[in-house]
C-alpha cells in the first residue's frame, strides 16, 4: 500500500493495512485470554472500562464529533441504569430492559436536544449540567425506585445461564460493547458523522452544503444518550447496587475529561481516555484526594502541551514516522 | 406567625451568596471567555486559609479577611499567568476543560492539606434570631444579605469609577479594538481573574458558617452560581445579580410552601425554562454572529 490514499475507499475503509488487522486480531485474542489469566478485581475493573467506554464513545460523538458539550451524562447513565435495573426487578427480560434503556435514553436526549439547538457555548454546559443534577435529585425523590435508598440489581439471565461470576458478565459486556463501538465506527465514515464534523467545523458552511443542522445535532443527543443508557443498563448489574449520589456531577466531569484526555473527535481516543481514568482510579483505588489531584494535574498538563489528547499525539508521531526522512 | 419575612431573609442571605458567585464567574465570562469551574475551588482554599489562621494561629477576623482576600487576588493572578496565559490558543471548549482540571487538582489539594472533615467555622457575630415584626430572623443571615449587597456596591463602583474598571470594560465589550486603541489586555485580564478570585474567596467566606467547611462545600453554591449566571445572561452583570436573588427567594418560598423535596433540583427546572425562551438570559444580548 501506497503511503497515500488515491482512492476514495481508501479513505472509508476501517482497517487499512495488514499490520492492523494482526494488531486487531491481536488485541480481540486478548481481550478474550484476559479473565483467564487475571484475578477477579482485574476482571470486573476491565467489564467496569468497557461500559465507561461506551459513555466515553458517546460523548465523543457528541462532543467530539457535533462539537456540543455535555456535563450532564451521569444523568443519561442514571436513568438507563434505573430503567433496566426497575424493568428486570418487576421481570422483564434482559435485553427488553437493555431496549427499554435505550429508548428511555433516547427520548431523553431528543428532550434536551431540542432546546440545546438554541443554546450555544457556556448555556449549553450549563443546562447540560442542570439536567445531570435534576434526574439526581428525581430519583433521590423518587420512591418507586428507591429514592436515596437506591435499587439493588440482580445479574442478568439469558437462555437459563445467570451471569453471577464476573467473569461470564465481561464476557457479555464485552460483546455488547464491542458491536457499540463498531457501529460508531461505521456512524463517524458515513454521511452522517461527516455531516457531524462539518457541523462542529463550520456549522453556516455545513448547511449551506445541504446538512440539516437542527436534525443532525438532535440525532447527535439522540444517539449519543441512548447509547450512554444502554452503558448505563450494563452498569446496573456490575455494580450491583446503584444509588443516585453515585451520579454525581463528578461522574459526569470525568466522563467529559475521558474524551478530552484520550483525544477530542476521536472514537480510539475515548477508548484510550476511559481507560486512563480508570486506571488511575484503580491505581490510586480508596486515595479520593490523590486520584483527584493527580487526575487534574494530568488534564492540565495535557490541554497545556497536547490539546489533541494521546490519541492525537499517536497519530503525530505515526505521521512522522512514515513520512521519515521527510 | 407569619413566617414570610423569615423566608424572605433566608432568600435573600442564600441569593446574596449565589449572586456573589454568579458575578465572579459572570466577569470572568465576559473579559476571558472562560467558564470558570475552579470558582468554587478557590474559594475553599481561601476559607481553609481563613480556618487556620483563625483555629491555629489565632488571629483576629479583621487581619484574617485581609490576609485572606490578599492571599485570593494573589492565586488569581498565579492561575492567569501559570495556566491561562500560556494556553491562550486554546478553544472555549479547551479553556473550559483547562478549568474542570485546575478544579479538580485544587479540590485534591485542599483534601489532602486540610482533610476532608467538617470543620464548623465561627461566625463573625453569634447566629442568634432576631425578633423583627413578630417573626424570628437570623442574625447570620441577615449579615450575610447586608454584606452582599455591600460587596456588590463596591464592585458597581470599581467597574463604574475606576480607571481599571474602564479598562476592564473595554475588554470586556471588544477585545480586538481595545488592543488597537491601545489598552493593556493582558493586565485587565490579570486584574480580572484577581477581582473573580477575591469574589470566590468572599463567596465562600460568607458561606461557611452557614455550613461546615469540608472540599466539597462549594459545589451547590456554584452549581446554583452558574444557574444564576445563565438566568441573567453570561455577559450582563446586573443579570448575574438578579438572578442570584431570583433563585435564592425563589428556591426557599418554593422549599417552605410547595415542596422540600424539590427545592434543590427546582433551579435547574427554571434554568431549562428560561433558556427555551430566552437562550441568552434575562439581561444578557445575543451575540451576533458575521459572516
Amino acid at each position: 500500500m501506497s503511503l497515500f490514499r488515491q482512492r476514495y475507499e481508501e479513505d472509508l475503509r476501517l482497517i487499512g493495512s495488514p499490520q492492523a488487522w494482526v494488531a486487531l486480531a491481536l488485541l480481540a485474542l486478548a481481550l478474550v485470554l484476559a479473565p483467564l489469566a487475571l484475578p477477579g478485581f482485574l476482571v470486573y475493573n476491565l467489564t467496569l472500562f468497557f461500559i465507561y467506554s461506551l459513555v466515553a464513545v458517546s460523548l465523543a460523538i457528541l462532543v467530539g464529533f457535533t462539537g456540543q458539550v455535555s456535563l450532564g451524562h451521569a444523568g443519561f447513565l442514571a436513568a438507563g441504569a434505573y430503567t433496566a435495573g426497575y424493568l428486570s426487578s418487576i421481570g422483564w427480560p434482559f435485553f427488553a430492559g437493555l431496549a427499554a434503556a435505550l429508548v428511555v435514553c433516547g427520548l431523553l436526549g431528543l428532550l434536551i436536544g431540542i432546546p440545546a439547538l438554541r443554546l450555544e457555548g457556556p448555556y449549553l454546559a450549563i443546562a447540560t449540567l442542570g439536567f445531570g443534577l435534576a434526574i439526581q435529585q428525581i430519583l433521590n425523590n423518587w420512591a418507586l425506585v428507591g429514592a436515596s435508598m437506591g435499587l439493588l440489581i440482580d445479574r442478568p439471565t439469558l437462555f437459563g445461564h445467570t451471569f453471577w461470576d464476573d467473569t461470564s458478565y465481561y464476557y457479555l459486556v464485552l460483546g455488547l460493547a464491542a458491536l457499540a463501538i463498531w457501529m460508531s465506527f461505521n456512524l463517524e465514515r458515513s454521511h452522517l458523522g461527516r455531516a457531524m464534523k462539518a457541523v462542529r467545523d463550520a456549522d453556516l458552511a455545513a448547511q449551506m452544503s445541504g446538512v440539516n443542522l437542527a436534525y443532525t445535532k438532535t440525532l447527535a443527543f439522540v444517539l449519543s444518550a441512548a447509547l450512554t443508557g444502554v452503558a448505563g443498563a450494563l452498569f446496573g448489574p456490575l455494580i450491583g447496587y446503584i444509588t443516585p449520589a453515585s451520579f454525581n456531577l463528578l461522574l459526569s466531569v470525568k466522563f467529559l475529561l475521558m474524551v478530552v484526555i484520550g483525544g477530542l473527535g476521536f472514537i480510539p481516543g475515548a477508548i484510550i481516555g476511559a481507560a486512563f481514568i480508570t486506571g488511575l482510579e484503580l491505581w490510586l483505588a480508596g486515595l479520593l484526594a490523590w486520584s483527584q489531584f493527580v487526575l487534574g494535574l494530568v488534564v492540565i498538563a495535557l490541554i497545556m502541551l497536547e490539546p489533541l489528547g494521546i490519541y492525537g499525539r499517536w497519530l503525530k508521531v505515526r505521521h512522522w514516522w512514515k513520512m521519515w526522512p521527510l | 406567625m407569619d413566617i414570610l419575612p423569615q423566608v424572605l431573609i433566608s432568600g435573600a442571605s442564600v441569593g446574596s451568596i449565589y449572586a456573589l458567585v454568579a458575578l465572579g464567574l459572570v466577569l470572568l465570562y465576559r473579559t476571558t471567555h472562560i467558564l470558570n469551574f475552579a470558582h468554587g475551588d478557590i474559594g475553599v482554599f481561601a476559607t481553609f486559609l481563613a480556618f487556620v489562621m483563625l483555629q491555629s494561629l489565632g488571629l483576629s477576623y479583621g487581619l484574617t479577611l485581609v490576609l485572606t482576600l490578599s492571599a485570593a487576588l494573589i492565586i488569581g493572578m498565579v492561575i492567569y499567568t501559570l495556566l491561562v496565559k500560556p494556553a491562550k490558543n486554546q478553544s472555549h471548549l479547551g479553556l473550559l476543560i483547562l478549568t474542570l482540571g485546575l478544579g479538580l487538582a485544587l479540590w485534591g489539594m485542599n483534601a489532602l492539606v486540610f482533610g476532608t472533615d467538617n470543620k464548623a467555622v465561627p461566625p463573625i457575630i453569634p447566629d442568634r434570631p432576631l425578633r423583627l415584626a413578630g417573626a424570628a430572623v437570623s442574625q447570620l443571615s441577615l449579615f450575610t444579605a447586608l454584606f452582599g449587597v455591600v460587596l456588590m456596591t463596591v464592585l458597581w463602583a470599581l467597574l463604574r469609577f475606576t480607571k481599571l474598571g474602564l479598562v476592564m470594560r473595554a475588554v470586556a465589550q471588544n477585545q480586538e479594538v481595545a488592543k488597537a486603541l491601545g489598552i493593556p489586555v493582558r493586565q485587565a485580564m490579570l486584574a480580572t481573574w484577581a477581582v473573580a478570585s477575591v469574589l470566590a474567596a468572599v463567596a465562600a467566606l460568607l458561606f461557611a458558617p452557614l455550613t461546615l467547611l469540608q472540599p466539597a462545600m462549594m459545589l451547590d453554591p456554584l452549581s446554583k452560581g452558574f444557574v444564576a449566571a445563565v438566568l441573567g445572561g453570561m455577559n450582563s452583570l446586573p443579570g448575574a445579580v438578579l438572578g442570584g436573588y431570583v433563585l435564592g427567594m425563589t428556591e426557599m418560598l418554593v422549599g417552605t410552601y410547595l415542596l422540600l423535596e424539590f427545592k434543590a433540583s427546582f433551579a435547574f427546572l427554571v434554568v431549562l425554562l428560561v433558556l427555551l425562551l430566552r437562550p441568552h438570559g434575562l439581561l444578557g444580548r445575543a451575540k451576533v454572529k458575521r459572516v
